[in-house]
């Protein structure tokens, strides 16, 4: 290695140390520009939902006008968003945040970035629109059910149980993809929150699709809507499945049963053949 | 003396094409970084530790955490570890044999009364040293704890004995001298709930050092900079470790390690590969390798996740000697683990295990401290029989210190700038200090107590813990 190979090595190395120097400086600074925009922007949306509560957002013009120019970009947005997420959260007033997206424009902001090409942001604009209580059109979400972008499929497949409920259940299984545990208890919230009347005859309709993860979804709405006694056969022949999840899943919830089951209400027997017979009935207690 | 020219020209272009080739690989690794970091917070935009603890049907979980001679901040660190906000989880301490007060502090402070321990013969179990008693709070405040008392067996075994009393899906492994963050489990427990067609196997976070920290009623107050400067240094070396390694390697499905004091495992996968292994002073990093050479041989896609966040925080070695002793143990350990499994090597069955991640922990992790004496020795050698460049060798190390500075820089940018410790400005520019200075005065050490590890091993001597003495955290007033 020659000294002047030596010597810019050295120098691109110290340009690369000062310019990370300059970066921590310049984050910095955004940094505080962005905590400050974002006190204004929580003071603004405090003022305004209060406003429309008490029905005398017409007088405050002016604060909308403040609050459109300070979300007017992506991030400002989301942070907007964000914040009307918490205060839905806490106060469940989603109609308070409706009519504030509605007036600062971003409701049609977000159906317009269901249109846009990354993935990414039409992810982003299912959930705020799922969890802002706006429609999403349904041809949209029958499209992105299926969908390879796993937030983009995964949050498409939430909002359409959010807008159709039970009957969309089946049409999960459109995916051949796992779905995850955290997009079954998004599910199962929504089902619970807003589709409280369970639907059996459709909740067997979705096992009888046959995909995994589909039927730990059923098998957690069984158990949350209290029809697991009704429903072990169903839970017994997940027990006997291939795949490891779904076995534990439906044997831990048939270990739950405790007393509500007897072992000879349990037609185990059917599944002598299986090569982990001995073992699922040991776990089972039976 | 043609031949000893050539030998040394020889020599020379191989330590400096290891150079070379590890340089290349941090730079890699710090591009796969930054790739990993912010994947991981467009992860958090759709689930974050709030909407996890406001939610129905999370997965169960035990804190496992093993305690041995711990009296002076047992309390403290198990109040720490029972502050958790996670809606469905037992803390599960195992008492291993200690021959201080921890088991009678434990009793009074948590008003623990012996149980009968009743083994559910329709689960499998894991062998461990005997259990003397199984203890269970009457106070309703604790009653998520459990205590165990058993004889010594070793870190390891405790787990292990932890594992087959819990009765949850899930398993989070920790240290009785961890302080864990209120949400650490929340957090811990989200690539478990992410995972999709690949299942997560193991899930670790980043580690933080809480020398003269301030913890009350087992909540970090207040994360002050250590006044030791060898904890001052791993804070350093904890940043680029996980930061950038870590992170790195999770981006590319290729973490072979999990820390023992923060890593969340499916207790299933623990029971069907028999828990840790107590035969090694490594048994973090063996039981990594161990599941994930598990799930290769099953067939089965699956996961080794990271989290950037410090969720965890730990008492580091504050004086040079325990420092050594602590790296002497990682070094047996690395030792140990990689010879266990050196059938992994170049073996086609376990995929990229066998022909990318082992050759690499051979060759830049457990190699590196061996090629790194040699080469001081090389060194010593050619400046004796004055067969060195002078300028060429002093740019060269300048260089290989300005690169050791730029990693390190790297990883406290991209720190303070993502996460919010260690923000204010003085911190910064002492982290950015202590960077500098590492290489100077804490890495000989370092380098030092690694071959003390490695002689100890081919010297056969039997492999133990070491002395790792505490001062315990300081309590707010």
């Amino acid at each position: 290695m020659t000294l002047t190979l030596l010597k810019v090595l050295i120098g691109i190395v110290c340009v690369l140390i000062i310019s990370l120097w300059a970066l921590m400086l310049i984050a910095r600074a955004l940094r505080y520009r962005d905590d400050r925009r974002h006190v204004e922007i929580r003071s603004l949306l405090g003022e305004l939902l209060g406003s429309i509560a008490t029905a005398d957002v017409s007088n405050r013009q002016a604060q909308v006008q403040e609050l459109r120019s300070l979300t007017s970009g992506v991030k400002g947005r989301r942070y907007l968003i964000d914040q009307l997420r918490l205060v839905q959260d806490y106060f469940s007033l989603p109609h308070l945040s409706s009519e504030l997206l509605d007036r600062l424009g971003i409701d049609s902001a977000l159906v317009a970035s269901l249109h846009q090409k990354g993935n990414m942001h039409r992810a982003r604009a299912v959930v705020n629109l799922y969890e802002t209580d706006s429609l999403i059109p349904e041809d949209m979400l029958d499209k992105y059910i299926a969908h390879d972008h796993i937030y983009l499929r995964r949050e498409s497949q939430i909002a359409l149980i959010k807008q159709r409920g039970w009957a969309a259940l089946p049409h999960l299984s459109a995916s051949t993809r796992r779905m995850t545990m955290w997009q079954q208890i998004r599910i199962i919230e929504k089902l619970t929150t807003y589709f409280p009347v369970a639907q059996k005859d459709l909740l067997l309709e979705a096992w009888n699709q046959g995909d995994e993860s589909l039927r730990m979804l059923c098998a957690r709405l069984a158990d949350s809507f209290d029809l697991l006694p009704e429903m072990h056969g169903m839970l017994l022949e997940g027990a006997f499945s291939d795949d490891k999840r779904l076995s534990d899943l439906c044997v831990t919830l048939l270990r739950n049963l405790d007393g509500n089951l007897q072992p000879e209400s349990m037609p185990i027997s059917i599944y002598s053949a299986h090569p982990n017979y001995i073992n699922i009935s040991k776990r089972l207690a039976l | 003396m043609k031949w000893a020219d050539q030998i040394i020209d020889i020599l020379s272009g191989l330590f400096l094409g290891y150079g070379i080739l590890l340089a290349l690989i941090y730079l890699v690794l710090s591009i796969l970084a930054t790739l990993a970091v912010r994947a991981h917070q467009r992860r958090s935009y759709y689930v974050s530790a709030s909407d996890v603890q406001g939610s129905a049907y999370l997965p169960s979980v035990s804190l496992v955490a093993p305690a041995y001679n711990e009296g002076l901040s047992i309390v403290t660190n198990v109040r720490s570890l029972l502050a958790q906000q996670y809606p469905s989880y037992q803390l599960v301490v195992v008492n291993d044999g200690s021959s201080d007060d921890t088991m009678s502090q434990l009793i009074t402070a948590y008003d623990l009364v012996a149980d009968a321990y009743v083994r559910d013969d329709s689960e499998p179990s894991i062998e461990t040293a005997p259990v003397r008693a199984i203890y269970r709070s009457t106070n309703p405040m604790y009653t998520h704890l459990t205590v165990i008392d058993k004889v010594n067996g070793g870190r390891a075994d405790a787990i292990n004995c932890g594992i087959n009393a819990a009765s949850t899906t899930l398993i989070l492994c920790t240290d009785a001298d961890c302080i864990l963050e209120q949400d650490a489990v929340q957090r811990m427990v989200v690539p478990y709930l992410l995972a999709g067609d690949r299942e997560l196997i193991a899930c670790g976070a980043g580690i933080g050092i809480a020398n003269d920290a301030i913890v009350e009623k087992g909540i970090l107050r207040d994360l002050r900079f250590p006044k030791a400067w060898i904890a001052r240094v791993q804070i350093v070396e904890y940043m680029r470790s996980f930061l950038l390694g870590r992170m790195a390697w999770s981006q590319v499905d290729g973490l072979m390690l999990v820390s023992g004091a923060m890593g969340l495992y499916p207790r299933s996968r623990l029971m069907e590969v028999g828990g840790l292994d107590r035969t090694t002073v490594g048994e973090d990093l063996e039981l990594c390798i161990r599941l994930r050479a598990h799930m290769e041989r099953l067939g089965v896609r699956y996961d080794v996740v990271y989290i950037p966040e410090t969720l965890c925080f730990t008492e580091a070695p504050s004086t040079l000697s325990v420092y050594m002793t602590q790296r002497d143990r990682w070094a047996r350990g690395l030792w140990e683990t990689m010879r266990k499994h050196r059938y992994l090597l170049f073996n086609s069955r376990y995929g990229r295990m066998g022909w990318l991640l082992y050759p690499y922990w051979l060759i830049f992790e457990l190699a590196a401290p061996i090629v790194e004496a040699l080469g001081l020795v090389f060194l010593v050698y050619l400046t004796a029989t004055a067969r060195i460049n002078v300028p060429h060798a002093l740019y060269l190390m300048l260089l290989v210190y300005l690169l050791g500075c730029l990693f390190s820089t790297y990883a406290i940018a991209l720190y303070t700038f993502k996460y919010q410790r260690y923000t204010r400005w003085s911190e910064v520019l002492r982290l950015l200090a202590v960077a500098y200075l590492e290489s100077m005065y804490s890495h000989p050490f370092m380098l030092y107590g690694e071959m003390r590890g490695y002689v100890k091993k081919i010297a056969g001597v039997k492999s133990q813990w070491g002395n790792m003495s505490r001062k315990g955290f300081g309590s707010g007033t």
